[in-house]
């Protein structure tokens, strides 16, 4: 037994990285989803954006790039899809130098073929991406202009008439940030809603890694949060059993297909986990023998 | 001195932005720092790129270790910001490219005495005070009165003042004495009316424009206005770049095309040779485009023979699909609604000068509108009866109905505007049939390829000539800006590096943490002492709480015992002690960063300003 035991705790590390890769492939070949139950946080983003009126400008800032778009494009897309069928007017931009292609994939995946009523300019705009980190949030909080003179296509702000009448993001009814670290939720929280406690409300998504540090600032600085694909997924679930009657597209169920996987995968490690601490105990007591 | 620059940089901007966060009043300067600190982090950049460079080919060079690794990064960073910067493959961007006009170089400097508009006022003199629209700040110049320093006495304005220039200017300032002023001054400012539409001055891009191409009267008319050099030299080159050729041999041709009436001094078809002259406006494209007949409702007749011309092919749910949805499209009372609701006489908006006279003859409410005094336009029983046989009858062209309209009864120019605006919103054949074909293919949905062919014909064609009229409409384009496209445009070679390398490349990466991590939890994650166990326990709860398997597991439990469900544990360990430890450790940071700013930036600690080398 013992021989079991040591060749067990020896394990060639490619054996584990084939457990993982059954773990993740066989989910999604197999399609396997599973029901999310809207926790209390998932309820509190779907409720701060349902406060608001039709019109409200939403300031979306898409702050992540292909690495965690696996993460955090089902949330991004849901919040677009609440924005557009709340009838908010969007105002899209990015710290992150990859994310206007973010932006654009959404617009391109959502607004475009769901809601073709809304029109660039008038219902959501795209202003794409600043250099200066934090630097940005601290000056458009009193000035949007100082930074932006133009919306990411070139196109002169005050010729962009959803952009006339808004002067800084204080004007903004509520920030919605999706965030994949640096600069990202923290920045927003400490340099858009600290200073003005009273005028700007937010609400963000986010990375796994990044949940544990966004909770000191949950509720008063930050109404509500959605961490990683099981926030999504549960507020994607709020979503669209609201607005969408029937089976919603395949966009609007990346969340609950992803957790999928997900779920699996993470089974995986608390295997692996107890595997690992069972087989670190029994050497330990066989060195005691 | 290497070294007090930056030093001084930082401690000053530091010291701006601590006090702008303590004093309201000086929130400015805090802006000015960080728009300043911007302007260092674009420099960075730059010496990031080049700092990239020396590292990298200094190992390439010494065959350091991995160099070859350094050698990929060398060529992908300067493939990426060539194609980037030099926006290879990717078309001028179209919001400023003003498409279907030709510009002239003419300063607003250029331009001849007679178009300059003056507007003798008796406006406040604050108004000079305020900073104007940037629209016309190159072109209105504003004059105070002779006799009263006070007051502004004249208005003077270079160049056709645009109607997104006057719009501009009446949002300048709220006083209607100013916006009746401005009204005037556009209304003096404007092209004469043979001109209208037809040429512009657009003084932020310092160019006389025209629209399309420049008939011979329309040249004589501009050379009219001026003998100056830069007007007359604007001139011919607006002729010479309005009246180029654009020929194009046609693949296809719909069957039966003619060139509009309107159009025959600009576009000219040739056997199988398309030609225009000048640029292709947008307004003449869509009109080249739209030369495909629009669904009309369909009897039940037409229903069943169209469902007969499939065959056999369709089951009896696709078939039931199809009747339902030729018999949705549309029908005669919809556009009879619409027709009658434009006839309705809308409230005449009033003009700021009319606002202004009621004002001074004492008017306390002033309303923007007044009624219309034209009466309601509706629809009479014979214009009625013969909408209803047009609309069914596939011979009559919806396009000339209002013609037919006009002459049995009242008929206006709004109710003919909304007329062509339903008309345009209808689809095409093709259009219609490819919405049957993604109805009927939906889900498990089969067709044969003969029934796809037969009902995608239309579509086909129509893709293919509107493709046609689009290469006509890029190839007679007149490019201002040639590098104004987007460089990641869709099919650009930056696109393409950032769809097919880039973004998989980082997904890739990302990914790759799941390997390691499931390696390590095997491997290292081991509870050794109480403190690793502890993290062990936390570790296990929280994973198990983000699977739907370990709600599963703790859902049996009865509500007294729920705190010890393993969605509640979750939430409890972040919620309360994550967030417990979290607030100590960023309050010990907070304290630490400001002590450690301080010393930075009074100079005590100087370890990033580098060793000096």
């Amino acid at each position: 037994m013992w021989n079991i035991v040591d060749r067990l705790a020896r394990l060639d590390r490619r054996w584990i990285f084939l457990l993982m890769l059954a773990a993740v492939a066989i989910p999604i070949l197999f399609e396997l989803q599973f029901d999310e139950t809207p926790t209390q946080q998932a309820r509190a983003v779907f409720d701060e954006i349902e406060r608001l009126n039709p019109g409200d400008p939403v300031l979306l800032a898409f702050d992540y790039d292909p690495a965690s778009e696996g993460e955090l494009s089902p949330m991004a897309s849901s919040f677009v899809l609440h924005c557009a069928s709340r009838k908010l007017k969007m105002y899209f931009l990015s710290l992150f130098p990859v994310g206007p292609q973010m932006i654009e994939e959404n617009i391109q995946k959502v607004i475009l073929p769901d809601f073709p009523e809304l029109v660039y300019g008038e219902d959501y705009v795209n202003l794409g991406y600043k250099p200066g980190y934090e630097g940005v949030v601290k000056v458009i909080m009193t000035d949007l202009r100082q930074l932006y003179t133009t919306d990411s296509r070139g196109t002169n702000i005050d010729q962009i008439p959803m952009c006339q009448g808004i002067d800084n993001v204080q004007d903004m009814k509520l920030i919605v940030n999706v965030s994949a670290g640096y600069p990202g939720v923290k920045e927003w929280v400490q340099y858009a809603v600290t200073p003005f406690p009273d005028k700007v409300k937010m609400v963000a998504g986010v990375t796994g890694v990044q949940a544990p540090f966004i909770y000191p600032y949950i509720p008063r600085q930050l109404r509500g949060m959605l961490g990683a694909i099981k926030g999504a997924a549960e507020y994607e679930t709020l979503v669209t059993s609201t607005y969408i009657e029937g089976t919603p597209r395949e966009i609007y169920q990346e969340g609950v297909r992803r957790m999928g996987p997900q779920s699996v995968a993470h089974l995986l490690m608390i295997g692996l986990i107890l595997a690992g601490n069972s087989l670190f105990l029994l050497q330990k007591w066989q060195r005691k023998l | 001195m290497k070294r007090t620059v930056p030093l001084l940089i930082a401690a000053i901007c530091g010291f701006v932005l601590i006090i702008t966060a303590f004093i309201p009043a000086t929130v400015t300067w805090g802006e000015t720092a960080t728009v300043w600190f911007d302007v260092l982090a674009a420099i960075a950049f730059i010496l990031g790129g080049g700092n990239l460079l020396k590292v990298h080919l200094r190992k390439v060079s010494d065959r350091a270790a991995g160099w070859a690794y350094s050698l990929i990064t060398v060529v992908t960073f300067l493939l990426t910001l060539g194609v980037g910067l030099l926006k290879w493959g990717v078309p001028p961007g179209s919001d400023q490219e003003f498409f279907g006009y030709s510009f002239a170089s003419l300063s607003v400097a250029d331009l001849p005495e007679e178009l300059t508009f003056r507007l003798p006022v008796d406006l406040p003199g604050d108004l000079a005070a305020g900073t104007l629209p940037a629209s016309v700040r190159r072109q209105l110049r504003m004059t105070f009165a002779e006799n009263d320093s006070q007051r502004l006495g004249t208005l003077e304005f270079h160049g056709w003042m645009t109607s997104s220039q006057k719009s501009d200017l009446l949002g300048f300032h709220d006083l209607l004495d100013w916006k009746c002023a401005v009204e005037q001054l556009a209304e003096r400012s404007a092209p004469p009316a043979s001109l209208a539409g037809k040429v512009s001055y657009f003084a932020e891009h310092e160019a006389l424009a025209i629209s399309g191409t420049l008939p011979e009267a329309t040249e004589q008319e501009l050379r009219a206005i001026s003998a100056t050099q830069p007007w007359t030299a604007a001139v011919t080159e607006l002729a010479r770049l309005a009246r180029a050729p654009t020929s194009r041999t046609l693949q296809y041709i719909p069957s039966g095309l003619q060139v509009p009436s309107s159009r025959e001094d600009s576009l000219k078809l040739q056997g199988q040779t398309l030609t225009v002259i000048g640029p292709m406006t947008p307004e003449m494209r869509a009109e080249l485009t739209d030369v495909f007949p629009r669904v009309r409702p369909l009897a039940e007749q037409e229903i069943e023979r169209f469902v007969a011309d499939m065959g056999d092919t369709l089951s009896e749910d696709q078939q039931n699909l199809l009747r339902g949805m030729l018999g949705s499209l549309w029908n005669a009372e919809q556009l009879i609604t619409v027709l009658n609701d434009a006839g309705k006489s809308q409230p005449v908006k009033k003009t700021y000068c009319e606002l202004r006279a009621e004002q001074l003859a004492g008017v306390d409410d002033l309303s923007p509108t007044r009624d219309s005094s034209e009466p309601d336009t509706q629809l009479n029983a014979a214009q009625v009866e013969a909408l209803t046989a047009a609309v069914m009858n596939p011979e009559v062209n919806l396009r000339t109905l209002g013609s037919v309209l006009s002459e049995l009864g009242p008929w206006i120019p709004a109710q003919e505007s909304a007329l062509q605006k339903f008309r345009q919103r209808l689809p095409t054949i093709g259009q219609r049939n490819r919405t049957l074909v993604a109805a009927l293919t939906l889900g498990d949905g089969q067709l044969p390829r003969a029934t796809l062919d037969l009902l995608l014909a239309p579509y086909r064609e129509e893709h293919l000539w509107n493709n046609e009229v689009f290469a006509l409409y890029e190839a007679a384009h007149r490019v201002k800006y040639a590098w104004s496209g987007g460089y990641l445009q869709d099919g650009s070679p930056f696109w393409w590096s950032y769809e097919y390398a880039f973004k998989p490349l980082t997904a890739t990466m990302f990914a790759l943490l799941a390997f390691y991590v499931a390696s390590a939890a095997f491997r290292a994650f081991r509870a050794k002492n109480l403190e690793a166990f502890l993290l062990l326990a936390t570790a296990f709860i929280i994973l198990l709480g983000r699977t739907p398997t370990g709600v599963w597991l703790t859902s049996g439990l009865p509500d007294s015992l729920s705190i010890l469900r393993i969605e509640n544990m979750t939430a409890f360990i972040l919620s309360v002690i994550n967030t417990a430890g979290n607030r100590a450790i960023m309050i010990g940071i907070a304290l630490g960063i400001v002590s450690t700013s301080l010393k930075i930036l009074l100079g005590g600690d100087r370890s990033y300003l580098g060793s000096g080398d």
